[in-house]
């Protein structure tokens, strides 16, 4: 025992706090002598911590990985100037030198960039739930918003070049009044079913869905099933399916304005603010976004074609739209969304009304989703709407007679619905889902003729109510995929009507073609059969069987009209499209930085639409008749196709892809006993060009991304007779983007960078290179 | 520095909520922008024939042959006419006319041979671009105790575009056949012509008809003349013997299709007799004879005209 007096306790204390103070000091200098690097490792666009991402020093054999909140550390031996290495799998590797003292230590915060290719990734629209794509024996495709904002496109549609074997056709660039897009060797955009988050957007009246109310800016991911996809959605989905996904607000706060600015003085302004206070898998979500453009246009007509009444093709857009939504739990939420869009286009003449012809959709689009977890079981419940209005005015002088001619058509398109499904596991192995659809689609349509005192109106319905069910299974130690689906449709044509008041002699001979309205009902049975097998991490393939059906047209069924050809009468006995569809492909990442894909598929179209004439001619009051056409189920097509894709990850910061697709798409046979003599069969399908081939490469750097394109399409027929034919033609884009702080974005794209002029069917031009320069202020609320 | 600013950032809460509103705001004016209705404007326009000297604006009783002047007048306010119809009705309605038109204001005069029919009615419809309408009609009874008129005779021979030895162009009023280039300097003159088209062959047209500057083509050619005179063609049933015994214009008027009549008559073969009318509103009949078809060819032709 130690005693000590007072004055002496007091000493020894000081004594000893100077010890520790002393070692205190010098203890981080006395354990290791240490030099240290250390910091953290985020995504350069989420700000996400990246957990185990890998920290190396090559030189001297040293490396750490990031923990849970990114964070790492490196101890040195002594300081100099080392080089540091830091990957993450989907991300770009960077590297760079960092000098430090001895006794010194550094601290980096390190972002990194995602990847372009996503290798594997999260699909859900190939059996209505989410699955990864490595599951899927079919061939799909996605296109991420990270492609989506560096590629050198200013349309949606645009974007689907990236994936072999789909083809747009834009005559007029964003001038467009709308957008093609089909795939597999088939033309009519009718028999690709698209859907917007899940829900279908193709109207019963025409098939075809506008293009320009979707905008690249709003889309978070657009997934691509390619080949029949009836067993899973119905109607339409003959070509494939395209799923365009828009973002979910993931901030606490966010907002961004952007504006740009572009040839033929094209102007836009967007604005986009988005929210969540979802803590622990449980709060709101929610956002708004605006948009507004307005175009002056070109001229599309040659100096050949070219006439006094000859105006720019001009645009005027504006679209907003909303968001609500509440998660309950990590798998339960429901989402109420909004979007509305307005446009007016110009399609370049113009005689006496101020914005002469023009063509304006304005459209609402409503939908809820919600979905929960019951146990092992998933649901989920979509109920849709849609409405178009769309008025075209007609403005024309006929180049031979000189009569001036001026009516407006109007249609109300009305499209909703309700998509249910029902997913859960059988086992560990077996997955099942189930649903029941119905949809129901509306036209009440009329045509106001202004120089004669026609006044045509039309109604249709089609009513398409559906079960199918879905079973996926991995097997053989999860080398198998095999997928199982059935669907049947039944379809109903309602409501059919068509009436002319106040007929004129242009019309009055319609009175001699009476159509009789009946109701209709058909029955679709649509399987799919698909396997692919794993032959080892690098290498599967697959192998698909399935049938895709395409209902009627209502404007087919409801409507006797003038068209190019002739006179069109109404066909209500029109039945649906079957197309029976085999295909096989592979996918093989031949090394960790080139991945190849490929399918071959034939396939057999069954009581395909063409028109046909019924022998009859009509004076319609012009100088010549004109043979009355009908449409019908007359036609077998066969379509042999090939389609190719690789990605290559040339250098560190350097991709490069390609894709190419051979069609060989015929009429096989032309079933036309009951009409007049035509003959198609051997001819090629219209509108369907044998090769397509794009390639692009991408270089990002620091501050830079750069992408540069290519694309290629060869001469596709104008006409069922294979008489006329759109050449051959081809393009570069080039787009640059930076983002040289954190809240600024700048980009700028040049379309047909060589100016190249070509013509569409019409003999119309193309608009020739155009630039698009836009910036982008991002307001970094979250930490405010 | 104390206070609340639109965005002092200062004061966190309050900047979000701001910010929220601003772009709340935004959302519903582009909204609203959107949404215009258009005005919806009922007028009805105004028609009537006009008095003028000569013409005729109430009902009427008139001798076969007469020729029958009508002058309208239309107008409309706020919308302009778009739509001008003139209907005849001698037992069932048929179209005469029916054409687009833009302007507020609007004449137009018809100068037309009064036919065999007891009674007719001309009807004269105009409708705006609210597609309101007003028409003016009137009846033209026949005056049995008229006068049928003279005629004059022609035996010509009119050769097809390309042909170096004849004209295609004759002109009644100067009793010639031109050339091109003869048509050229005598455009006002040119009545009738002859081509022979692809589609419907040997064919009676006139510098009109719109085929005929794509046949008629080069520094003469009809794209680039001033005046194009009118004639319209309609085949009729009558025989070369029927032909042959017309002494007066009975026959020319009523053989002439006043609404059915076109400004090509196509495929024209020997033997046929074709009823026409020229841009002066005279009547007559043609006898087609010897045809050598092509290009390069010819046809024969027998005319009778009023005089």
């Amino acid at each position: 025992m130690i005693s000590i007096n007072r004055s002496k306790r007091k000493k020894y204390t000081y004594f000893v706090v100077q010890i520790l103070f002393v070692l205190l000091l010098y203890l981080p200098h006395l354990s290791i002598n240490a030099q240290i690097i250390e910091g953290q490792i985020t995504d350069s666009r989420t700000k996400n911590k990246l957990n185990n991402a890998h920290i190396q020093i090559p030189k001297i054999s040293k490396a750490a990985i990031s923990d849970h909140e990114g964070f790492f550390r490196i101890n040195l031996e002594q300081g100099g100037t080392y080089e540091v290495l830091v990957s993450y799998i989907g991300f770009s590797d960077t590297s760079f030198f960092v000098s430090l003292n001895n006794n010194e230590t550094v601290k980096l915060n390190i972002d990194l960039k995602e990847l372009p290719v996503v290798l594997d990734s999260v699909f859900v629209t190939a059996a209505r739930y989410k699955q990864s794509n490595r599951d899927i024996p079919s061939r799909v495709a996605s296109i991420t918003k990270e492609n989506i904002e560096k590629a050198p496109y200013n349309n949606t549609d645009e974007l689907l070049l990236m994936i072999p074997g789909i083809h747009t056709d834009r005559d007029f660039g964003i001038f467009s009044r709308n957008a093609g897009v089909t795939m597999r060797g088939m033309n009519s955009t009718a028999r690709v079913l698209v859907l917007l988050n899940g829900t279908p957007i193709n109207k019963a009246d025409g098939g075809g869905i506008n293009w320009n109310r979707i905008r690249p800016d709003d889309i978070e991911r657009i997934e691509i099933v390619k080949g029949p996809a009836s067993a899973i959605y119905g109607g339409n989905a003959m070509a494939g399916i395209i799923n365009i996904i828009t973002p979910r607000p993931a901030e606490k706060l966010e907002a961004s304005v952007k504006a740009e600015l572009g040839t033929y003085n094209t102007r836009s302004l967007q604005t986009k603010l988005n929210g969540t206070n979802i803590k622990n898998q449980k709060g709101f979500f929610w956002g708004i976004n605006n948009f507004l453009r307005k175009g002056e246009g070109y001229f599309v007509n040659t100096d050949d074609l070219a006439t006094d009444y000859d105006t720019t093709v001009f645009i005027n857009e504006i679209g907003a739209d909303g968001q609500i939504g509440y998660k309950f739990n990590e798998k339960t939420d429901i989402e109420v969304a909004y979007n509305f869009w307005d446009d007016v286009r110009g399609e370049g003449a113009k005689v006496y009304e101020e914005l002469g012809t023009y063509s304006k959709f304005k459209t609402h689009n409503a939908k809820i989703a919600y979905r929960q977890q019951l146990g092992k079981m998933q649901l989920c419940i979509q109920p849709f709407y849609q409405l178009e209005n769309i008025i075209r005015q007609n403005e024309s002088v006929g180049r031979k007679n000189n009569k001036y001619r001026y009516y407006v058509s109007k249609s109300d398109r009305e499209d909703y619905g309700i998509l249910t499904s029902v997913s859960f596991p059988v086992n560990d192995r077996i997955y099942f889902s189930t649903g029941i659809d119905a949809k129901q689609g509306k036209v009440l349509s009329k045509e106001i003729y202004y120089t004669s005192t026609d006044y045509t109106r039309k109604t249709g319905q089609l009513n398409q109510y559906a079960v199918y069910m879905l079973g996926q299974g991995n097997f053989a130690n999860n080398k198998l995929n095999l997928s199982i689906g059935l669907r049947s449709d039944f379809i109903q044509f309602r409501n059919g009507s068509f009436a002319i008041e106040t007929p004129s002699v242009l019309t009055a001979f319609i009175e001699n073609y009476p159509v009789e309205y009946t109701d209709e009902n058909w029955n679709a049975v649509s399987p799919k059969l698909s396997a692919r097998y794993h032959f080892n991490p690098q290498l599967s393939g697959y192998l698909s069987y399935a049938i895709g059906y395409r209902p009627p047209m209502l404007d087919d069924m409801c409507t006797n009209r003038n068209i190019t050809k002739g006179f069109k009468i109404a066909n209500t006995k029109l039945a649906p499209e079957y197309l029976y569809n085999y295909e096989g492909g592979f996918d093989w990442n031949i090394t960790k930085k080139i991945k190849f894909e490929t399918s071959l598929y034939h396939s057999i179209g069954n009581g395909f639409h063409y028109f046909v004439g019924t022998g009859d001619s009509v004076d319609t009051g012009g100088d010549a008749l004109k043979a009355v056409l009908i449409r019908d189920n007359i036609a077998e097509v066969k379509i042999y196709g090939i389609e190719s894709a690789v990605y290559v990850n040339i250098l560190k910061n350097l991709l490069w892809n390609i894709n190419h697709a051979y069609n060989y798409s015929f009429i096989s046979e032309f079933k036309n006993e009951k009409y007049e003599n035509k003959e198609l069969s051997g001819k090629f399908l219209m509108e369907v060009p044998a090769h397509t081939f794009n390639t692009s490469a991408l270089y990002v750097s620091r501050y830079l991304t750069t992408t540069l394109s290519f694309h290629y399409v060869s001469k596709q027929w104008a006409d069922d007779e294979n008489t006329i034919s759109t050449p051959a033609y081809n393009y570069i884009n080039l787009k640059f983007t930076s983002q040289p702080k954190t809240y600024l974005k700048i980009c700028l794209g040049i379309q047909n960078v060589l100016n190249k002029e070509y013509l569409n069917n019409k003999g119309e031009l193309c608009p020739g290179r155009f630039i698009l320069f836009d910036c982008q202020y991002l307001f970094n609320l979250k930490n405010i | 520095m104390t206070g609340k600013f639109l965005f002092d950032i200062r004061n966190a809460k309050y900047f979000r909520s701001q910010t929220v509103l601003i772009f709340l705001y935004i959302f519903i004016l582009f909204t609203i922008i959107s949404c215009k209705k258009e005005n919806q404007v009922t007028e009805k326009p105004i028609i009537k024939l006009l008095p003028d000297s000569l013409c005729i604006y109430t009902d009427t009783i008139l001798p076969m042959g007469s020729l029958m002047k009508f002058k309208i007048k239309a107008q409309s306010e706020v919308m302009p006419l778009t739509n001008f119809v003139i209907t005849y009705n001698n037992g069932s309605e048929e179209y005469f006319l029916d054409t687009g038109i833009y302007s507020h204001n609007f004449e137009y005069t018809l100068e037309i041979i009064k036919g065999i029919a007891t009674e007719e009615t001309w009807k004269f419809f105009v409708m705006n671009k609210s597609r309101e309408s007003s028409y003016v009609s009137l009846k033209i009874a026949l005056d049995t105790g008229g006068v049928f008129g003279a005629i004059k005779t022609y035996n010509i021979t009119l050769g097809a575009q390309n042909n170096t030895q004849a004209g295609s162009f004759f002109s009644f009023s100067d009793e010639s056949v031109y050339t091109l280039e003869q048509a050229f300097n005598n455009q006002q003159l040119v009545d009738i012509s002859y081509c022979y088209y692809t589609e419907s062959e040997s064919t009676l047209s006139s510098p009109n008809d719109n085929d005929a500057p794509s046949v008629f083509t080069g520094t003469y050619g009809i794209s680039n003349w001033q005046y194009r005179n009118e004639a319209r063609y309609n085949i009729t049933s009558l025989t070369s013997l029927d032909f042959d015994n017309v002494l007066n214009d009975s026959l020319l008027i009523a053989s002439y299709d006043v609404v059915g009549a076109k400004r090509k008559g196509k495929n024209i073969e020997t033997g046929q007799v074709w009823a026409f009318r020229i841009q002066s509103g005279k009547i007559g009949l043609i006898e087609v004879g010897n045809i050598e078809t092509g290009t390069g060819g010819n046809a024969a032709l027998k005319i009778k005209i009023q005089e």
